[in-house]
């Protein structure tokens, strides 16, 4: 794939980022003009929103009316994008936002940019969480914030965080803190967009979220079909056909794999917990990185049945497994070197917890 | 980073280390990856606290592209044992942007005289680590990393690497005396020197005899002229449970054969772990 100009942030240490020397290498209509590309703006809003403590730029940087998918929620208005992010600042006052790498994708002079920005957090849990009591540890987590940038601002936003890495270093148990999660207020908006999303995934169905921007088309086609051989056709076989020999995995929960029949086992043991699920590749972007490097992020769902292993889980049995997730991969020679996963997985069982204790079964059972 | 790293480790220059470093920068060590300047700085300072200031015995380097393999044997001021600590750096010359590290810590214990637990309460809580199980047979698909298959240039220790590694990954212990010469030194985990090939004999069977399933992975593999180093871990079930051992290892050759060995792992990061394991009781 051609290389181009565009911020690369691999070897780039904070000071240059913060301070880009470079031309312009992409028009960025309508942004404001001290953004050099998209990389550059969303490494800088990033930073001056966390680690600046600047939260009400969320005004700024983010439109009004913003959805905001979580695997665990939805809003649309900047205000609750602010009260979220001073929630988390309260509750890991030094919560600090390691960029690790953007991939983005040109949608077009009337669409903005997509971004997915993959991200290392590194925080000490002070206060309260969203998980429960203050547990007075460190710990740190991978995110990956997918976003529509339209001249000057977030208007669209996918997020995905590794919640299950967190809470293990906190010393809170996967199912403590679903159920803490579970029992958190939910909103009918969520309710109804997770009902959709997994008729659609079980349909098989793209979704409505589409841009016609062309993609690097080598690429395209091994992210699809990453997608649908592994997820959908379950042909384990094929994953030396993706994956170099001492290909890295990284998968929520602490889940870390090398290698052909490791990374197998990954998705093995992961897809059996709903055997007959169905996914879908929401959307695709390409960036080269170096030499013949290519990195590749992949935003994708799975809805299926829930058929748990883990004893713990086993009365949730039968509730809709559903999953958002992200993937970054880099690409050597038309191979994976290195992936990394992303998704919540404390948010995915408190969302079959809530099910299940609203369900007739559990009425019945009491 | 040869001279950052022995200025850093054994004088305390953490300016120096610092300098070397970006933002997003992490040092996994003892099972654990750090991230942030709080972290990475306390990296350093903990072993100076634990080994104090120390001299560098010998050092090796292997460097192949953007990664430089660095080796120091350290010895601690007024105790004779040395300490393996091997260094996997990722850089490009000015700064370093990853870095596994294998310090030796039962050496470092038996070095300074300290008891074991108290290291082991000195180390960070290992990172949660999930190992899904997995079918370890190859079953005729050729799928297991060799050497070789990792080496894309083409490389003279080709042959002598693949039949190095069979030893662990295919319990081919009769190679041993094929690949090592006669007068080899070799230094394994929390043992000091060994000089003989029933050393390493015992070795490679103390540890597969305690395990079932075992399955090893090659991860990295770097080349310069006659040396090589390699990055690999063990997965295997002890007592119905998965373990990892984590391990680096450099090999100097003559071209034919290997004439020197340091393998290093952390065994007291290993038992913090995996606490079920008897592996190296």
């Amino acid at each position: 794939m051609q290389q181009n100009n565009v911020t690369q942030v691999y070897w780039k240490d904070l000071p240059e980022l913060m301070s880009p020397q470079g031309k312009p290498s992409q028009s960025l209509k309508n942004f404001d003009p001290e953004f050099i590309d998209i990389v550059d703006y969303i490494i800088r809003i990033t930073h001056r929103i966390w680690e600046q403590k600047n939260i009400a730029l969320c005004n700024d940087y983010y439109a009004k009316y913003c959805p905001v998918h979580t695997l665990g929620g939805y809003s649309d208005d900047v205000a609750t994008v602010i009260k979220n992010t001073l929630l988390t600042l309260a509750a890991f006052p030094d919560r600090t936002l390691i960029g690790e790498n953007v991939v983005w994708r040109d949608l077009g002079e009337n669409s903005g940019y997509y971004s997915s920005h993959r991200i290392t957090s590194i925080m000490t849990n002070k206060n309260p969480s969203e998980f429960g009591a203050a547990t007075g540890k460190s710990g740190r987590v991978t995110t990956i914030a997918d976003c529509v940038c339209y001249e000057n601002k977030i208007v669209y936003e996918w997020l995905m965080r590794d919640n299950s890495f967190l809470v293990k270093q906190l010393g809170i148990s996967l199912i403590d803190a679903a159920t803490h999660f579970a029992n958190l207020p939910t909103n009918d908006s969520f309710e109804v967009w997770r009902a959709q999303e997994i008729t659609r995934i079980k349909a098989g169905q793209a979704t409505s979220h589409q841009w016609h921007t062309p993609l690097d088309d080598s690429s395209e086609k091994f992210a699809q079909l990453w997608v649908n051989t592994l997820f959908n056709k379950k042909s384990f076989g094929e994953v030396k056909s993706f994956y170099h020999k001492n290909a890295k995995l990284q998968w929520p929960g602490g889940i870390e794999a090398v290698g052909i029949p490791g990374i197998r086992g990954v998705f093995i043991q992961w897809l059996a917990q709903s055997p007959e699920a169905s996914a879908t590749c929401d959307h695709i972007s390409v960036v080269p990185f170096e030499d013949d490097t290519t990195d590749i992020a992949i935003r994708w769902s799975v809805a299926g049945t829930f058929s748990p292993k883990n004893e713990l889980f086993s009365k949730y049995s039968g509730q809709c497994f559903f999953i958002m997730a992200a993937t970054h991969l880099r690409i050597i020679n038309g191979k994976i070197s290195e992936e990394w996963t992303v998704f919540d997985e404390v948010a995915a069982y408190a969302n079959m917890i809530r099910d299940y204790n609203n369900s007739d079964a559990k009425q019945g059972i009491e | 980073m040869l001279d950052m790293l022995i200025k850093t480790f054994t004088q305390g220059d953490v300016a120096g280390y610092k300098s070397s470093l970006l933002h997003s920068s992490f040092w996994s060590q003892h099972n654990t990856k750090m991230f942030g300047e709080d972290k990475l700085t306390s990296v350093p300072l903990t072993w100076l606290m634990s080994a104090g200031r120390c001299q560098v015995i010998q050092s090796l380097v292997v460097r192949q592209a953007n990664i430089s393999v660095i080796h120091l044997k350290l010895k601690i001021q007024e105790h004779d044992l040395p300490i393996n600590y091997t260094f996997w750096l990722h850089n490009n010359g000015e700064v370093i942007k990853s870095v596994y590290a294998i310090v030796d810590t039962l050496q470092l214990s038996i070095a300074k005289n300290i008891h074991v637990d108290e290291i082991t309460l000195s180390l960070p809580e290992p990172d949660p680590l999930v190992i899904p199980d997995y079918d370890q047979q190859d079953n005729l698909q050729g799928e297991f990393a060799t050497p070789s298959c990792l080496i894309i240039k083409p490389c003279s220790l080709n042959v002598l690497l693949d039949a190095w590694w069979t030893i662990w990954s295919s319990s081919q212990l009769s190679n041993i005396d094929d690949v090592y010469a006669e007068e080899f030194d070799v230094s394994l985990p929390g043992v000091f020197q060994q000089k003989s090939s029933s050393d390493m004999f015992e070795f490679v069977l103390s540890i597969k005899s305690k395990l079932t399933r075992v399955f090893c992975q090659l991860e990295e593999v770097v080349i310069e002229g006659n040396n090589a180093a390699v990055k690999w871990f063990i997965d295997a079930d002890e007592l119905g449970q998965k373990i990892r051992l984590p391990l680096m290892t450099i090999l100097n050759t003559n071209g034919e054969q290997i004439t020197s060995e340091i393998t290093t792992c952390d065994i007291i990061a290993f038992n913090k772990r995996h606490h079920h394991s008897s592996l190296f009781e």
